[in-house]
């Protein structure tokens, strides 16, 4: 009996500690793929404002491609469990202000993000994040 | 009797349990070494897959045909930084090759890339190999290796729109007339240049055509009629000027011929406001493909509005002067250009290539960018296609072209230029 208590002991902490490990990196690898898809969307699409700040049609096309990986999907099923909108950051790298203003890169990455598990939970704060150079059309005063 | 018989079991069911543990700790550990350090692996090469991905893309948007562009590629490349290891650790350095196909062909190095090999790199191979920690797995093997070279490769290329491809948008509202040999097909054959040649000066917009001139007509000059030339007010630009030569595919008689008075190859509607969205945004009038007939979209257009809105694109461009000055060589003026780190591709205007062939038939045949000019050696504000400047007569007002110096193959989203081979645009997409 003493046995059994011990032996199991160990192996339930070596299983479930086994198990939080291998759900954090199921998760993490599920948010490098979105932020990868999103990235790379947004780097391809069309950027029609001339700040770093992008309008919010772009924003939101970026941001259900994270979630969704559909830009237009609003219904479809989550990529990620529980990621939101409000967990996706997006940074516009550029060249220039005002009239010079010429986009550069996208950078997508995750943010306030909580990756739950039995004996505790992790808050991912600005990873991951991957970046892509721009390479879509330009259209400063909007089209 | 009985107490040796219990103390002999008691001993068995120690030994059993201590024994079975220490066989199962080592599947044990390897299970964990399968969930953890397998697990790891996965998100390291994600990780650096994101990033050779990106790096391949950024190298392929500079590669031009020169040496030069594919130097500007490896630098594009291996300056991007990327982190791995749960963004512990910085990804930097990939190795670059480039090659003329995806697969198949030899790859090089860029230092290896030499002149003539150049113009054919459409493709680049980047690779880059971490070696992250492994922890479980180390335990169960019989020499253990502490860690894991992951490696990721990626290769992008600049991809050819098919001849069927529609652009919708992104072409400025003028063309670019090709030196053709008789025929459609003749024209797409020698893309990507369509006869011209990288660094001269061509009309994106023609003189005021004028048929009452002296001499004027669509023959050589040597006695088959009058001279192509004479039918201009103003003389049009340097390029097509040399192309006239009576010894071949001539843009200038094309025009002469089938365009006259009706048109100059602006393409768009005359109103200030949309001159605007064409020129400084990236609308059009129509969306074009190869084989169009763009005749219908052709019209005198707005000349005064066009030539500030000209300028004013040429002024967005973080380098909007040439260091050569006013008598620089157009091909002097474009490399200067694309040198410089601090040009950000605005004064890059892509338009589409056309062959007029028949009275109200001006077909599309592919894409090229044009290096709109500047008349200031150093930073300012430029007014060229207001004023023009002494040596070329391109100004808003009067008689006189639009002239830009052709720069090659097009490129979505490239601030460079491109290879192109049959259609002369492209975009750069990732192949692997």
């Amino acid at each position: 009996m003493i046995e059994f208590a011990l032996g199991s002991g160990i192996l339930v902490t070596v299983f479930v500690s086994t198990f939080q490990y291998g759900y954090f990196f199921y998760q993490y690898n599920l948010l490098v793929n979105a932020v990868n898809n999103g990235a790379h969307f947004g780097a391809m699409q069309i950027y029609d404002t001339n700040t770093s700040t992008p309008t919010t049609a772009w924003t939101t096309a970026v941001k259900k491609m994270v979630l969704y990986g559909d830009p237009t999907g609003g219904t479809s099923t989550l990529q990620v469990k529980n990621l939101t909108t409000s967990n996706v950051s997006i940074t516009v790298g550029s060249t220039g202000s005002g009239a010079t203003f010429v986009p550069t890169s996208v950078t997508v990455s995750i943010t306030g993000y909580t990756i739950d598990g039995v004996t505790g939970s992790y808050v991912l704060t600005g990873k991951p994040a991957v970046t892509y150079p721009f390479q879509g059309l330009y259209c400063p005063d909007g089209c | 009797m009985t107490v040796p018989r219990t103390t002999t079991r008691q001993k068995s069911q120690r030994g059993m349990v201590l024994m079975t543990m220490a066989i199962c700790a080592i599947a044990l550990i390897g299970a964990m070494g399968l969930a953890v350090d397998l697990g790891h692996i996965f998100i390291v090469k994600n990780e650096t897959q994101a990033y050779v991905d990106a790096a391949a893309i950024a190298a392929a948007l500079k590669m031009d045909g020169s040496t030069a562009g594919i130097a500007r590629a490896n630098t594009a490349a291996t300056s991007l930084s990327a982190h791995w290891n749960f963004d512990s650790a910085t990804l930097t350095t990939p190795t670059v090759e480039f090659s003329t196909a995806s697969s198949g062909a030899t790859w090089y190095l860029a230092a290896n890339v030499t002149t003539a090999l150049a113009p054919t790199m459409r493709f680049t191979r980047v690779t880059k190999t971490v070696a992250p920690s492994i922890y479980f797995v180390p335990m169960v093997m019989p020499t253990p290796v502490y860690t894991q070279n992951v490696q990721s490769q990626a290769i992008a290329g600049q991809v050819d729109f098919a001849a069927n491809t529609t652009i919708p948008n992104g072409l400025g509202p003028f063309t670019g007339v090709t030196a053709c040999n008789g025929s459609v097909t003749a024209c797409e054959n020698t893309a990507p240049n369509f006869g011209l040649t990288v660094g001269d000066i061509y009309d994106i917009q023609w003189p005021q055509y004028n048929s009452k001139r002296n001499n004027c007509g669509n023959g050589n000059g040597n006695g088959n009629g009058g001279k192509a030339i004479n039918c201009f007010n103003s003389t049009p630009c340097p390029g097509d000027v040399t192309l006239d030569n009576g010894n071949g595919p001539d843009p200038m008689q094309e025009v002469v011929q089938y365009w006259g008075a009706k048109t100059n190859g602006y393409w768009g509607s005359t109103s200030t406001s949309d001159i605007n969205s064409y020129i400084l945004d990236i609308q059009q009038l129509a969306s074009l493909a190869m084989g169009t007939n763009i005749d219908p979209y052709l019209s005198s257009g707005n000349k005064q509005g066009t030539a500030a809105i000209l300028d004013a694109r040429v002024n967005q461009d973080g380098v909007n002067y040439d260091i050569s000055g006013n008598s620089g060589s157009g091909l002097q003026k474009l490399t200067d250009y694309l040198a410089n780190t601090a040009h950000n591709g605005r004064r890059l205007m892509p338009l589409p290539m056309v062959y007029p062939n028949a009275n109200n038939t001006t077909t599309v045949v592919g894409y090229a960018q044009f290096l709109l000019m500047t008349n200031i050696s150093a930073a300012g504000t430029s007014d060229f296609y207001v004023k023009g400047d002494g040596g070329i007569t391109s100004s808003g007002t009067g008689n006189d072209p639009y002239c830009a110096i052709y720069a090659g193959a097009w490129v979505i989203g490239s601030t460079n230029g491109g290879v192109g081979s049959t259609s002369g645009g492209g975009r750069v997409r990732l192949v692997q």
